[in-house]
Formats: C-alpha cells, sequence, structure tokens
C-alpha cells in the first residue's frame, strides 16, 4: 500500500516497473557548526546525534535549496506499506541523478515495513538545487520474496512506523567488539 | 519648553522607538516560514500599525512643542496611540511559535480547512508556547473593538472577521488527540456568528424565590454591621452575580454542545482528558461552569445522538464512569453559583443541547453512524500501522475528514491501545508514554496525507484550467 498516490496513473506508468514517489515535507538538516565530529562507536553519540541534526519542515510550494556537497535526510511523502511476500528498493531518478542528486543509499525495505521512506539525499554536484517537496524524486522497484515466513511472526524493523526523517536510537552492531579490538590496540600499561 | 513639553518630548521618542523596535522585529521575523498564511497577515498587520503609530507620533511633536494644550490634555491625546503598543507587542507573542520550527506544520492546513468549512471567513494561528496553556481565542472582533475610534482603525482592515489564535504547549504540541478540544472553541465562533444567546437565554428563567432566600439570607447576615445594604438592593446585586454567570456559563456550555456536534465523541474524550488534568471537578469561575457540569450536558448529548450500546465494552465502561461521577451534585463554590448551578438544571441542559442544533448544519455534524463506521474501517488501520489519511479503492480514493481521523485516533486509544503497544518496535513501545506518542505521530501523518491529498487535487484542477 503506497499512499497517498496522487498521480496513479503518472506514478505507475506502464511500460516501468517501479512507482514514483515524492519528496516529503520534512527535512533532517545536519548542523556542522554543533559538532567536531561523528564517531557512531562513542557512547554519547546518540546526545552528539541530536546536536547534530535539526528538523525542518517545508510546505509543499516551498523549497529547500542543497548546496553542493551538502548531506540532508528527506523523506517520502507517501506512506508505504509492505505486505510480507513483497521488498522494496528505492532508487534515484535519473533526471535528478543527472544534475548531482543523489537520492537514496541504504535503498532496501524489507518485507512488512511500514512507514515513510528515509531519503539519504545529497548534491554531488557542483551548483545548488533547490527541492521542491512534492516532486517525484525518487522510484521505488518492487519484488516479490519467494520465501514467505508463514509460520514466523513478523519482528518489526527499528524503522517501522517512522513518521520522519530522524535519525534513531539503534545500536550499532558489534559495536562492542569493535570495542574490544581498540582496547587491543591501546598500549599496556 | 515647559518641564510637561520637554517629558512629552521625551514620550513620543521612547514611544516611537518602540514602535521602531516593533517594525525591526517583524521585519526579522516575517522571513520565517508559517504553516498558516493568518501568522504572515496577523504580521502585516502589526507592522502596518506599528508604522501608524510611529507616523502619528512624529506629527505630534508639533503639537507638543506648540503651547495651545494643556499638560493633560497633551498626556490624553499622546497617550492614545502609545497605549497601543503594548498591544502590538502582545500580538507578535501570538506569531512567535506559530512558524513551522515550533508547531505541527501537519495539523495547520486541515484545521484551517476545517475552520473555512464551519466558518468561511475565519484563520487560525496556531502557536506552541513554553507554558502550561490551551487556549483559543477569537481576537478579531476584540482588536476591531480596541482600535475601533482611533487612528489604527484603517488597520484592521487587514483582519479577517474572526482570527483564532490557537495556543498549545511548546512540549504538548504533537498530542494531535487532546487537540480535538478545539471544536470547543469553533464552537464559540459559531455561537456568537449563529446567535445562539438571543434564543437561548429568554429561556432561562431565575427562580425568584431563590433569588429572595439568598439576599434575605445575606441581608439577614449583616444586621450586626453599622450600615446594612438594603435587601432590596442585594436581590438586585443577587440577580445581577447569577445572570453573569449563567449568561458565561451557557456559552461555555453551548460551545461544549456545538463541539459535540461538531466533532463527535472525540470532544468528549479529548476534553475530559485535559480536564481531568487541569481543573477541579466542582471548581468555577464566573465564566466558566464546574467541570462535572459540562461532563454532564456532554454525557447527556452522546446517550442522546450516539448508540453506546453499540460502542466497544471499553468506551461504553469509559462513559458509564463519566456518567456516574457527573450524576453527583455539584457544591457550588459560593451562594451565587449554587444559585446558578440550580438554575441549570436537567431541562436546560437540553434546551442547550437542543439550541447547538440550530448552530450547525446536518452536513456538519458528525453522526452516530459515521463513528461507528471511522471505529470499524479507521482504526484497524492504525492497529496496521497504516495513517487512515485516505480511503477507497485504487485509484478513486478519497480524503478521510478530520473529525474521523481524529475520532478513530481516540478509539484505539481508549479500546486497543495494548494491542497497539505491543504491535510496535519495542524502542516505540518501551513505556507507554512513547506508545502514546507513536499513535499521535500515526494521527498526524494521516491529518498530512488527507490535507495533501485534498490540497493537491485542487491544485491539479487549477493548472488544468490555466492549460486549458
Amino acid at each position: 500500500m503506497i499512499s497517498p498516490l496522487l498521480d496513479p496513473d503518472g506514478q505507475l506508468s506502464p511500460g516501468t516497473a517501479s512507482v514514483d514517489v515524492r519528496l516529503g515535507q520534512r527535512f533532517h538538516v545536519p548542523l556542522r557548526a554543533k559538532l567536531s565530529q561523528l564517531d557512531l562507536l562513542s557512547d554519547t553519540h546518540q546526545i552528539d546525534l541530536l546536536k547534530y541534526k535539526d528538523d525542518t519542515f517545508v510546505p509543499i510550494g516551498d523549497y529547500f535549496v542543497l548546496h553542493p556537497g551538502q548531506f540532508v535526510l528527506g523523506e517520502t511523502l507517501e506512506w508505504v506499506h509492505l505486505p510480507k511476500n513483497l521488498v522494496a528498493f528505492v532508487i534515484g531518478k535519473s533526471t535528478w541523478g543527472r544534475d548531482g542528486l543523489i537520492i537514496a543509499t541504504a535503498i532496501g525495505v524489507h518485507p512488512n515495513f511500514s512507514g515513510i521512506l528515509t531519503l539519504e539525499i545529497s548534491n554531488v554536484g557542483e551548483i545548488p538545487i533547490y527541492l521542491y517537496p512534492g516532486l517525484a524524486v525518487a522510484q521505488l522497484f518492487l519484488a516479490s520474496v519467494e520465501l514467505a515466513a508463514e509460520s514466523v511472526a513478523p519482528v518489526p524493523s527499528a524503522f517501522q512506523t517512522q513518521t520522519s526523517p530522524r535519525n534513531r536510537n539503534v545500536e550499532i552492531e558489534d559495536s562492542d567488539i569493535i570495542k574490544v579490538f581498540r582496547e587491543w590496540l591501546k598500549p599496556k600499561q | 519648553m515647559d518641564s510637561y513639553q520637554r517629558i512629552a518630548a521625551l514620550k513620543i521618542q521612547t514611544a516611537q522607538d518602540r514602535a521602531h523596535a516593533i517594525i525591526e522585529e517583524v521585519t526579522r521575523v516575517q522571513n520565517k516560514v508559517y504553516a498558516s498564511p493568518a501568522s504572515k497577515r496577523l504580521l502585516q498587520f502589526v507592522l502596518d500599525a506599528a508604522s501608524r503609530i510611529h507616523n502619528l507620533l512624529e506629527d505630534e511633536k508639533a503639537v507638543a512643542s506648540a503651547d495651545l494644550l494643556t499638560a493633560p490634555e497633551l498626556e490624553t491625546r499622546l497617550h492614545r496611540n502609545i497605549k497601543l503598543i503594548p498591544v502590538l507587542h502582545l500580538l507578535l507573542g501570538f506569531v512567535e511559535g506559530s512558524d513551522v520550527h515550533h508547531s505541527p506544520g501537519q495539523l495547520i492546513p486541515t484545521l484551517r480547512r476545517y475552520a473555512h468549512l464551519i466558518l468561511p471567513t475565519s484563520e487560525i494561528v496556531v502557536s506552541s508556547k513554553a507554558e502550561l496553556n490551551y487556549s483559543i481565542q477569537d481576537i478579531a472582533g476584540a482588536l476591531k473593538d480596541l482600535f475601533s475610534g482611533t487612528s489604527l482603525e484603517p488597520s484592521c482592515q487587514l483582519l479577517p472577521e474572526f482570527l483564532f489564535v490557537v495556543n498549545i504547549p511548546a512540549v504538548e504540541s504533537e498530542q494531535i488527540l487532546i487537540h480535538g478540544v478545539l471544536a470547543h472553541e469553533l464552537g464559540h465562533a459559531l455561537y456568537d456568528k449563529r446567535k445562539v444567546a438571543g434564543n437561548l437565554l429568554p429561556k432561562i428563567k431565575i427562580s425568584d424565590e431563590l433569588v429572595r432566600n439568598l439576599a434575605k439570607m445575606m441581608f439577614e447576615s449583616q444586621q450586626k454591621q453599622q450600615n446594612p445594604t438594603p435587601e432590596l438592593r442585594l436581590r438586585e446585586v443577587v440577580t445581577q452575580e447569577v445572570t453573569g454567570r449563567i449568561n458565561g456559563w451557557v456559552m461555555e456550555l453551548s460551545s461544549d454542545a456545538i463541539g459535540v456536534r461538531l466533532f463527535g465523541p472525540a470532544l468528549f474524550f479529548a476534553a475530559v482528558h485535559l480536564l481531568i488534568s487541569l481543573s477541579h471537578m466542582d471548581q468555577s469561575t464566573k465564566t466558566h461552569p464546574p467541570t462535572r457540569l459540562r461532563v454532564k450536558l456532554m454525557i447527556r448529548m452522546l446517550k442522546q445522538f450516539y448508540s453506546l450500546d453499540k460502542w466497544h465494552a471499553k468506551l461504553q465502561a469509559f462513559s458509564k464512569d463519566w456518567d456516574d461521577v457527573s450524576a453527583v451534585p455539584v457544591p457550588g463554590r459560593t451562594a451565587f453559583d449554587q444559585l446558578a448551578i440550580e438554575t441549570i438544571n436537567d431541562g436546560i441542559l437540553d434546551l442547550i443541547s437542543d439550541a447547538s442544533g440550530t448552530a450547525v448544519s446536518a452536513a456538519q455534524c458528525y453522526t452516530s453512524g459515521r463513528f461507528n463506521r471511522d471505529a470499524a474501517e479507521l482504526a484497524p488501520m492504525f492497529l496496521s500501522h497504516i495513517p487512515p489519511g485516505e480511503t477507497g479503492p485504487y485509484g478513486g480514493s478519497m480524503p478521510v475528514e478530520l473529525a474521523s481521523i481524529i475520532n478513530a485516533g481516540w478509539h484505539v486509544y481508549l479500546c486497543d491501545f495494548e494491542a497497539f503497544r505491543k504491535s510496535l518496535h519495542p524502542n516505540d513501545g518501551s513505556t507507554r508514554f512513547s506508545a502514546a506518542a507513536k499513535l499521535h505521530e500515526l494521527v498526524l501523518k494521516a491529518l498530512e496525507i488527507s490535507e495533501i491529498k485534498t490540497s493537491w487535487e485542487e491544485a491539479r484542477s487549477i493548472s488544468k484550467r490555466r492549460k486549458d
């Protein structure tokens, strides 16, 4: 389920294998002046992330200027709800890509996901780009999953039901193990 | 130049500095993004009024330096304009916190659309403030009255007929279900606009016997004083005090009644959740009736207009608790309150309920059938983590209305909250508060989807017309 589908014929045009998704109204903007570095293994990294990012709301009709080299988290306007037998991949649209706009990097969306999709937007071009909420900036490729785990109850992902493009309080996988390696590297007293 | 002339010159100078500071502030904040155009409209009004004050004071310099007026006359003349400056500060305070960084940008367009539907000439500003204060007031009428006959009267042309300023506590700004109380405030506007008071108040009679008894009691208690007030005068005082309360209380109760007609059970749920933590059940003021009386009216209306027996068992139990509580007699805080409470009996509550029907058209009423449908169709969507902003078949879906989304949200909150909480990721469902916050987010998202769906269609048809 994708809601709202504002232009079903346009977003699901015949002959293509994807659904266009639009840019949403909220952005999570880095505040470079607030943080000297981002260390995901640091004990304070969740607090650091709060300092590092600021939420902003850009209503449809207004715009957000993305400067060269700038990175922001955006969102899809659409709420996406996948059944247990579908997986999705978010890919930027080539029209924008040719202007230097990278839309998504963590592109996989798992079965049973429900929420807005966070877009990792970056301007790798050389001139500023105006981002207008409401415009189709990405496309969603859907694929069926053969081994739908009928007997396993779906486990909600950490990004389930997200309604805005925020960082989540997620423990970095294997960070404890890497920390042990770091201790080993320190000179023994 | 005498002493007062020098002081008058200083007065003009400092007032001009103040007006200038307001102009500077408006210039600074008008570049912010506001979810409601009314914020910028209000800023335009402030800018216009501040500029006028500044220019008028410039003209006053000549008057002050001439010896035409006495000091008291000049003081009065200057004060006529200067006294309006604090009002402009107050208005700037309303706009502050209404930008999209501070108030939920997804809520305001939907609310504005709804307010337009009920009162086409209205505008809203939603402002988040640090203080714990939920309030809504129509400031357009008050400003027009205040500026009427002053040199700032022309500025009022920039104001809409109704300008609702909604204050919500910043830390609770996203607790959207509680904002269902907005229906009560729209009720205030409809109470005035549809002249409900004129129809209702003449039917409410204060018992002469009760007035006489109270006046007599007051007279007797004064007997030991040297100059007791005559009993006849005391009767007048009692009548005035009680009439004042009844006028204010009936307006509040009628606004509740209109709110129930507009938002249905959601107004009741929001009102009791708001009032229970903020006000004493039996305390009243000259303008506001005791909470218990308000609950009693709302419960009576729910029983009359909604099939409570078809409700979810938890909702039935919830309303039964409130029904029991509201059946307890309200003890008046003062003798005047007591007399007002005795006057507004069950018959009067029914009159208020009936009169509220004249303020709301049938199409605007949130019906029992709609509530049952929303509970059956929309509430389960929240449990499946789908914000119900649109419903219907693929390619032909329709936006869901504000009242339906709020009622469905309340239904989940009151009937299926634990199931909803368990369905969430452990981080989101770890506490009752975090799970409730998630539900509020989904309700807000549903409102956003509904509004985008509606406004997109409008924009599309305008675009098509232009192309054609």
